[in-house]
């Protein structure tokens, strides 16, 4: 399985705008938002904005940079 | 009037929990209010945010760290200082403790009462924080008992009913803040009754993602009928630092049987502790995220100011963004993009602890807030 991302704007309402919708095997799987400077202690984390099946989360989790973020989505597809 | 307030406030900061005990009782007795014990430094710093003690017994070494930055603290706040401690004077350690009021651990409970109460009196003789404490004791005198004032909203309560319910709520207990009452699972033990702060009731999945599903404030208390309960099935714990009532469910019982006001205004509660939690599922389940945020921003005005505790539209509010969140069923984003979002309407203002409603119409408005299932007749002003 491959993971492919692709950049997107998204309007969150918010400051929040740099996005990546990211594609497993050709299927879109989750919706990553870059926070901005308006959080304090996690701006420039990736926030799992929207995701499907698996890899749906309620907690609904940050990550500080994309590598973990992927290694999080494999997971949860494999899981 | 509640005579524990006009007694002066102790921070005890001790790591060894049976001393904290014996020195905590001992203060008692000697017509001090304990604030504590605390065995870490952390407890005891986020303790004085919120109340200023009017004196200090430190055991330097605490259990998270040498607590020279609660010392610091406490002398920029101008609050006396008596070291209580097991290290010798010229440790390293003590650097931040030099010339201070030194007793060696353990010393007797008899003489830390006799150096403080000297403490104490070398201090009323300085003049401005003797007026400053007297301001504090004139505003709650104002404000009055929340525990009457809220069952005042309810019912007509006689001199009598009034006096039981002061003598019920006089022997508070201080605790930090994020401390458990009561846990899950745990035998019922007696009703708490808020004097001040907050208290949640909440519960905690096996992942650590935790729902809270009510907020005690001043004048709140907990389930009437709990003692027929074997077990708790949810947590109640602080959120702020409190001033918290037990309540034995004999006294519960005693006051459903022989007076009916206050057995009526009890009953009432209740009633409208159920309703809240409805109002509150119908906000996690069917309202957005500014929506939740604005509607329990406008149930907290109406009922702390019930409570004498709001300030034109302005109320002390000593949540994180994690503990609205887990309030409102959101994510730790959302409730920050929704706050930002509040703020950028220009509908409110919360910095430092405190949030202030700006535009109270438009809040309402955006929550759909109708203040009926508070069923404060004509109080509700909001």
């Amino acid at each position: 399985m491959s993971l492919h991302l692709q950049p997107i704007q998204i309007a969150t309402g918010s400051n929040d705008t740099k996005s990546h919708l990211v594609f497993a095997d050709g299927f879109l799987v989750a919706v990553l938002v870059q926070l901005s400077d308006e959080f304090e202690d996690e701006a420039g984390w990736w926030f799992l904005e929207a995701a499907f099946g698996r890899v749906n989360d309620f907690r609904a989790p940050t990550f500080p940079n994309l590598e973990e973020t992927q290694e999080w989505i494999t997971s949860q597809l494999s899981s | 009037m509640d005579f524990t307030a006009q007694r002066p406030l102790v921070l005890l900061a001790e790591a060894d929990a049976l001393v904290a005990e014996d020195l905590g009782n001992a203060l008692n007795q000697a017509g001090y209010r304990v604030l504590g014990p605390f065995a870490t430094t952390a407890e005891a710093l986020a303790a004085i945010e919120w109340e200023r003690p009017a004196l200090a017994v430190l055991d330097v070494k605490l259990r998270d760290s040498v607590c020279t930055a609660l010392g610091q603290e406490l002398r920029q706040r101008g609050v006396p200082i008596l070291v209580h401690s097991g290290l010798q004077q010229d440790d390293p350690r003590t650097l931040g403790f030099r010339g201070l009021p030194w007793l060696s651990k353990p010393a007797l409970p008899n003489d830390v009462v006799a150096l403080l109460a000297e403490m104490a009196s070398q201090t009323a003789s300085g003049g401005t924080e003797a007026a400053a404490s007297v301001s504090e004791l004139q505003l709650a005198e104002e404000r009055g008992n929340p525990f009457i004032r809220k069952l005042e909203g309810f019912v007509t309560l006689s001199d009598a009913d009034r006096a039981i319910l002061e003598r019920i709520s006089t022997h508070t207990r201080f605790l930090g803040p994020r401390v458990d009452l009561i846990c899950e699972g745990d035998k019922p033990d007696g009703i708490f009754l808020v004097m001040e702060g907050m208290v949640c009731r909440h519960k905690v999945r096996e992942n650590g993602s935790r729902q809270i599903m009510a907020y005690l404030l001043p004048g709140d208390l907990g389930d009437l009928d709990v003692a027929l309960l074997d077990t708790m099935d949810h947590t109640i714990s602080t959120l702020s630092a409190c001033r918290v009532v037990r309540i034995a469910p004999d006294t519960i019982a005693e006051l459903m049987q022989h007076h009916p006001q206050i057995a009526r205004g009890l009953r009432m509660s209740t009633l409208v502790d159920e309703a809240t939690l409805r109002e509150w599922l119908l906000n996690v389940g069917r309202r957005s995220a500014v929506e939740r945020i604005a509607h329990l921003f406008c149930e907290l005005l109406v009922r702390l100011q019930v409570v004498g505790l709001t300030d034109t539209g302005s109320y002390a509010l000593p949540l994180t963004q994690i503990e609205l969140a887990e309030t409102t069923g959101l994510s730790n984003v959302h409730v920050n993009r929704s706050l930002q979002e509040l703020r950028r309407q220009g509908l409110i203002e919360l910095k430092s602890g405190r949030l202030t409603i700006l535009n109270l119409p438009r809040l309402r408005k955006i929550a759909e807030f109708k203040s009926n299932y508070l069923h404060l007749g004509n109080r509700a002003a909001a």
